[in-house]
C-alpha cells in the first residue's frame, strides 16, 4: 500500500471518529462514552435542556423522556399488558395515580417498593407532602417531586390587583370583565374553580345537588368566557395579544408572560388556591431499576430543585430547596404560600370524576 | 362562437380558482411571516424580524429526526396502503358474493374514531407484546388508517377503466399478467401515483392514533403537539416552514423525474 | 359500457386478500376489542370485563349523549355540503388544465397537507383573534375602529376549520373521477345547446358521482370525529361528539365508556351508510352496478 493511500485511510479513520464524536456530542444528551439510559414517563417541562444536565450529569444517567400526554394516559402505559416492564420510571399527577398504583388490595401495586437507601433526598421533603407520598404497609412506592398551584393569571393593566374581587376566583366569573376572561378546557380544574367562587368549602366531595348547582351556574356564566384554553401556547398568546385579560392559569404561564416583559401576575384567591403535586415511582418491573432510584433520588435533590425552580418557577417538594432559597425569591415563586396563611385546597380526584366530566360536557353543550 | 355563452363561467371560474388557492395559502403564508418575528409570542404584532427560530430548529437535530421518521413512515405507509388498495380495488371490478361485506370492512378503521383506534392498538400491541416502533406499532396504525382513504380514491379512478382494451389484448392472446403490466398499470399509474401521494399527505398528517403508538422516535404530528401542550413553541411556525420547503423540493424533484419518465405531456 | 360477457382480468379474491388479511387482523380485531370493552367496567383501578351494561344505560338516562349526537351529525354534514361546494369547482377547474399546469395544480393543493393539521387549526388563532391579522388589517384600513369579536370562537369557525383542513379529502376523488370525462361529451352537449345547468346537472354530477360520493363519505367520516377543531376554534360551545369520547380517555379512567360512546359513534355512522347507501345508491358505485 503507497504512503499516500495510508495516509489518506488515516485521515479518513480519524476523521470519521471525529465526525462521529461530533455527531454524538452534538446531539443532545448522547456521549460517547458507554452510559446507561432509563425509559422514562413524564411531562417534559420538569427536565427542560437547561436542567436535564444537573439530573444526568449526577447520576451518569441518560434519560429518554417519552411524549407525555396526561395523567389518564400514563395509567393507560401502566395498565396495557407489558406495561410495568417497559418503562423505568415515570411522574405523574399523585392524587390520580394513588388508586391505579396501589390497586385495590396489597400485592396489586403497579409500582415497585422504593429502596429507600437509595433515595436518601426522599426523606427530605417538605412536610405538606410528606403526606402526600404513596404508601402502603410501610413501604413507599411513589415520592411526590413537584408541585404547583393553579390561580388566576391576569393583567394588572386592565385588573386591579388590589380589588377584593381579583384576589378571588369570583374575578372570572363576574360581569363585569365579560368576554375579556377564559378557562381552561378542562372538568377537573374549572368545575373546581367555579364551585370555590360560589363558596363551596370542599369542591371535591360535591353530591350531585352542589354539582348541578355548579352545573347552572357555570352554564349562565358561558357566554362571559372568550373560549375556554386547551394548549400551553394559546392561553399564552391569548394573554400576551390582550385577547383576553385573566385566565385560569399555570405557574409557567406567569413566568413566561413576565419574562415577556408583560405586567402579568397571579392572584391568591381567597375562596381557595388550588395546589397540586406530581410524584415519581418506579414501574414494577422496570429492567433498569438501579438507574432509575439513582435520577428518582437527583430529582428530589436540591440542585435539581433550584435549576427547576429558576428555569420553570414549578416548586419541588425537597424541604433543602426552599431552604436553600433567598427568602425574597421564596417569595417570588411561591414556596412562601405555606407560611402566609393562604387558604391552601388542594386539587383531589372527585368521587365521580364521570359526573364531573358530564357536567363540563353539558356546560359546553348548552 | 358556440362556446361564447360559456366565457363568464370559464371567467368566474378562475377567479374562483385563485381565490380559493389564495384562501388555502393565505394561513401559511402567516405561518411564514410569523416564523420570522423575534418575540416568543405566536402571533401579531411582529416584535422584530429575526432568524432566531429558523436557527433553533435547524440546530436541534430532534426536529430533524421527527421529520426524517414521517417521511420515513409515510413513504412506506404509501407502499403498502396503494398496493394493498390496488388488489382491493381491481378485485371490485368483478362481480362476486360478499362484496357488500368486503366495503364494510374496507370502511372499518374510518368508522372508529381516532381516540379509540390509537387505544384499541396500544392494548392489541400489549397484547402481543410488540414494542411501540416506527416500523412496527406506528407504520400498522397509520396504513389502518389510509387504506379506506386508498380505496376510495383509487377505486373510481380503476372502475372507469374501459375494459374493451383488455378484451381486445386477451382476444390477441395476451398472457394476464402482461395484459396487467403493459395494458392496466399504465392507464391507472396517475390514479396509482395519486393515491400514493395522497396515503403519504394522510400518513404525513396522522396524529391521534399515532401518539398512542409512537416509541422514541417521534413523527412530525407528535413532536409539534409535545411541544405545544405544555411549553411556549416559539419555534413552531420555522419548523412549519422548513417543513413545507422540504416537502415542495421533494415534490419538484418527483414531479421532474415523473415528467421525464413520461416524456412530454402529462 | 362493460358488457356483462367481458371479465375483468385476475381473480378477485387472491387479488384481495392481502388487504382482506390485513384488515381482519389490524382494522377488524380491534374494533371488535372496542366493542367488547364497551360492556366492560372501568374503575380508577383499571378496567376489568365484567359484563354489564351501565355503559349503555348512562347514555341513553343522560340525555348529553343525545344532545351531542345530534349537534356532532349536524356539523359533520354541514361540513360536508360546504365542503363539496367550495371543492367541486376547484376539482373541474383542475381538469380543465392542460400539460405541465395541472401537476403544478395538483402539487399545489396538496403541499398544505403536508403541514400537520394541528398547526393549520391553530394559525387560524393569530389570524381571527381581536389582536389577529384580519382585525389589524381592518383597523388599519380605517374600516373598522373596534375588533370584530366573532370571527373566531364559534360554530362558523368549527366550519372553517373543518372545511379548511379537510379540502383535499373531496377535491382529490371528484377530481379523480371528473378527470375520466370524454371532454367530447361535453362538447357534443354544448353543440346540442345545452345550457350550463344542464351540463352540470346531467353529464358532469351523474358521471363524476363516485367521486363525489367517495368524498363526501370521507370529509363526513372525519368530521364526525373532530376533537381538535372544535376545541381550539369553537369557543365555550365548542364540543362535538370526539371531545366528549377523548374526555373519557384524556382527563379520566373511564375506558369503558369511551369505548361504549365509540361504538355508539360507529353504529351511528355505519346506519347512516346504510340507510343512505339504500337511498343514493353507494353499494352501486362501489359493487360495480350500472349508471
Amino acid at each position: 500500500m503507497s504512503k499516500s493511500s495510508m495516509k489518506r485511510r488515516a485521515f479518513l479513520k480519524h476523521s470519521a471518529q471525529a465526525l462521529g464524536a461530533a455527531a454524538f456530542a452534538g446531539i443532545p444528551g448522547m456521549t460517547y462514552a458507554q452510559q446507561k439510559t432509563i425509559t422514562a414517563v413524564f411531562a417534559g417541562v420538569i427536565l427542560p435542556d437547561k436542567v436535564r444536565p444537573v439530573v444526568e450529569n449526577a447520576t451518569n444517567v441518560k434519560v429518554n423522556n417519552l411524549p407525555y400526554v396526561s395523567p389518564t394516559d400514563t395509567v393507560a402505559k401502566l395498565l396495557a399488558p407489558g406495561g410495568t416492564s417497559r418503562y423505568d420510571l415515570m411522574v405523574s399527577v399523585t392524587n390520580f395515580m394513588r388508586g391505579p398504583l396501589l390497586g385495590e388490595r396489597a400485592g396489586q401495586e403497579l409500582a415497585m417498593a422504593l429502596d429507600m437507601s437509595k433515595v436518601p433526598n426522599a426523606a427530605k421533603l417538605l412536610p405538606l407532602f410528606k403526606e402526600e407520598t404513596i404508601r402502603r404497609a410501610g413501604k413507599t412506592y411513589a415520592v411526590p417531586i413537584f408541585w404547583g398551584y393553579d390561580s388566576v393569571i391576569y393583567n394588572r393593566k386592565k385588573i386591579p390587583e388590589d380589588a377584593a374581587l381579583t384576589q378571588s376566583w369570583k374575578v372570572l366569573f363576574d360581569d363585569k370583565y365579560a368576554g375579556r376572561v377564559a378557562l381552561r378546557d378542562d372538568a377537573h380544574q374549572s368545575i373546581a374553580a367555579a364551585a370555590l367562587s360560589m363558596g363551596h368549602k370542599k369542591p371535591f366531595e360535591m353530591d350531585k345537588k352542589d354539582l348541578d348547582e355548579v352545573t347552572r351556574f357555570l352554564i349562565a356564566k358561558k357566554k362571559n368566557f372568550r373560549t375556554m384554553w386547551t394548549q400551553f401556547g394559546e392561553a399564552v398568546n391569548m394573554m400576551s395579544s390582550g385577547e383576553i385579560d385573566a385566565m385560569y392559569g399555570w405557574i409557567v404561564m406567569r413566568a413566561v408572560l413576565q419574562r415577556r416583559g408583560l405586567d402579568v401576575t397571579n392572584n391568591w384567591p381567597s375562596d381557595g388556591l388550588l395546589f397540586w403535586n406530581q410524584a415519581a415511582f418506579i414501574p414494577k418491573n422496570a429492567p433498569n431499576a438501579a438507574e432509575a432510584h439513582a435520577v428518582l433520588n437527583a430529582m428530589c435533590g436540591v440542585e435539581y430543585g433550584i435549576a427547576l425552580t429558576r428555569e420553570t418557577e414549578y416548586l419541588v417538594t425537597s424541604a433543602g430547596t426552599a431552604a436553600a432559597l433567598s427568602a425574597a425569591d421564596r417569595r417570588k415563586f411561591g414556596y412562601d404560600i405555606l407560611e402566609r396563611g393562604l387558604n391552601l385546597v388542594p386539587l383531589a380526584w372527585p368521587k365521580s370524576m364521570d359526573s364531573w366530566i358530564e357536567a363540563w360536557g353539558r356546560v359546553k353543550a348548552a | 362562437m358556440v362556446r361564447d355563452p360559456f366565457r363568464a363561467w370559464k371567467v368566474a371560474l378562475w377567479v374562483y380558482a385563485g381565490t380559493f388557492f389564495f384562501v388555502l395559502y393565505a394561513p401559511l403564508v402567516t405561518i411564514a411571516v410569523l416564523s420570522f418575528n423575534e418575540s416568543e409570542i405566536t402571533g401579531f404584532p411582529i416584535a422584530a424580524f429575526s432568524l432566531r427560530w429558523y436557527r433553533a430548529v435547524l440546530g436541534n437535530p430532534v426536529l430533524l429526526a421527527a421529520f426524517w421518521h414521517s417521511v420515513v413512515v409515510g413513504v412506506a405507509t404509501a407502499l403498502v396502503a396503494t398496493a394493498l388498495a390496488l388488489g382491493l380495488a381491481l378485485a371490485f371490478r368483478h362481480d362476486f358474493r360478499g362484496k357488500g361485506v368486503l366495503l364494510n370492512l374496507v370502511l372499518v378503521p374510518l368508522v372508529i374514531p381516532g381516540i379509540i383506534g390509537g387505544i384499541v392498538l396500544l392494548i392489541f400491541f400489549g397484547y402481543a407484546e410488540v414494542r411501540s416502533s416506527l416500523m412496527s406499532t406506528v407504520l400498522v396504525a397509520h396504513v389502518n388508517w389510509v387504506l379506506p382513504f386508498a380505496f376510495l380514491t383509487l377505486y373510481p379512478r380503476v372502475h372507469r377503466f374501459d375494459q374493451t382494451l383488455e378484451e381486445a389484448a386477451m382476444d390477441l392472446g395476451a398472457h394476464p399478467r402482461q395484459i396487467f403490466l403493459r395494458i392496466v398499470l399504465p392507464i391507472i399509474r396517475p390514479g396509482i401515483i395519486a393515491t400514493a401521494l395522497f396515503s403519504f399527505s394522510l400518513s404525513f398528517d396522522e396524529f391521534i392514533r399515532t401518539v398512542f403508538v409512537v416509541g422514541e422516535e417521534r413523527t412530525v404530528p407528535v413532536q409539534f403537539w409535545t411541544m405545544i401542550v405544555d411549553r411556549l413553541a416559539p419555534e413552531l411556525p420555522a419548523m412549519a416552514v422548513v417543513i413545507i420547503l422540504i416537502s415542495m423540493a421533494v415534490a419538484l424533484l418527483g414531479f421532474t423525474y415523473a415528467n421525464r419518465a413520461d416524456g412530454a405531456g402529462s | 359500457m362493460n358488457g356483462p360477457a367481458v371479465k375483468p382480468i385476475g381473480k378477485p379474491w387472491l387479488l384481495a386478500s392481502p388487504a382482506v388479511l390485513w384488515l381482519v387482523v389490524f382494522g377488524l380485531a380491534p374494533l371488535v376489542f372496542m366493542v367488547a370493552m364497551s360492556f366492560w367496567k372501568s374503575t380508577i383501578f383499571g378496567t376489568r370485563p365484567d359484563f354489564q351494561l351501565g355503559n349503555y344505560a348512562r347514555q341513553l338516562s343522560e340525555p348529553l349523549y343525545g344532545t351531542l349526537m345530534l349537534k356532532s351529525l349536524r356539523i359533520a354534514t354541514a361540513s360536508t355540503l360546504l365542503a363539496l361546494v367550495v371543492s367541486y369547482p376547484i376539482a373541474y377547474f383542475m381538469t380543465r388544465l392542460r400539460g405541465v399546469w395541472k401537476s403544478v395544480f395538483i402539487i399545489g393543493l396538496f403541499m398544505p397537507f403536508w403541514t400537520s393539521y394541528v398547526v393549520r387549526t391553530f394559525v387560524w388563532l393569530p389570524i381571527l383573534g381581536r389582536a389577529g391579522a384580519i382585525n389589524t388589517a381592518l383597523m388599519w384600513l380605517g374600516i373598522i375602529d373596534r375588533p370584530i369579536d366573532w370571527l373566531i370562537y364559534n360554530e362558523g369557525t368549527i366550519y372553517l376549520g373543518l372545511v379548511y383542513v379537510y379540502t383535499l379529502f373531496m377535491v382529490l376523488p371528484i377530481y379523480l373521477s371528473l378527470d375520466r370525462i370524454d371532454p367530447r361529451l361535453i362538447e357534443a352537449a354544448v353543440d346540442l345547446g345545452a345550457r350550463p345547468w344542464s351540463v352540470f346537472w346531467r353529464i358532469l354530477l351523474p358521471l363524476s358521482w363516485p367521486g363525489v360520493l367517495s368524498g363526501c363519505i370521507m370529509v363526513f367520516l372525519l368530521g364526525i370525529g373532530a376533537y381538535v377543531t372544535p376545541r381550539l376554534l369553537g369557543g365555550p360551545s365548542g364540543i362535538m361528539y370526539g371531545n366528549m369520547i377523548a374526555d373519557q380517555f384524556l382527563s379520566n379512567n373511564n375506558w369503558a365508556f369511551g369505548a361504549a360512546l365509540g361504538t355508539t359513534l360507529a353504529l351511528v355512522v355505519v346506519i347512516l351508510l346504510l340507510i343512505t347507501g339504500r337511498w343514493i345508491g353507494i353499494r352501486q358505485v362501489f359493487t360495480g352496478g350500472r349508471f
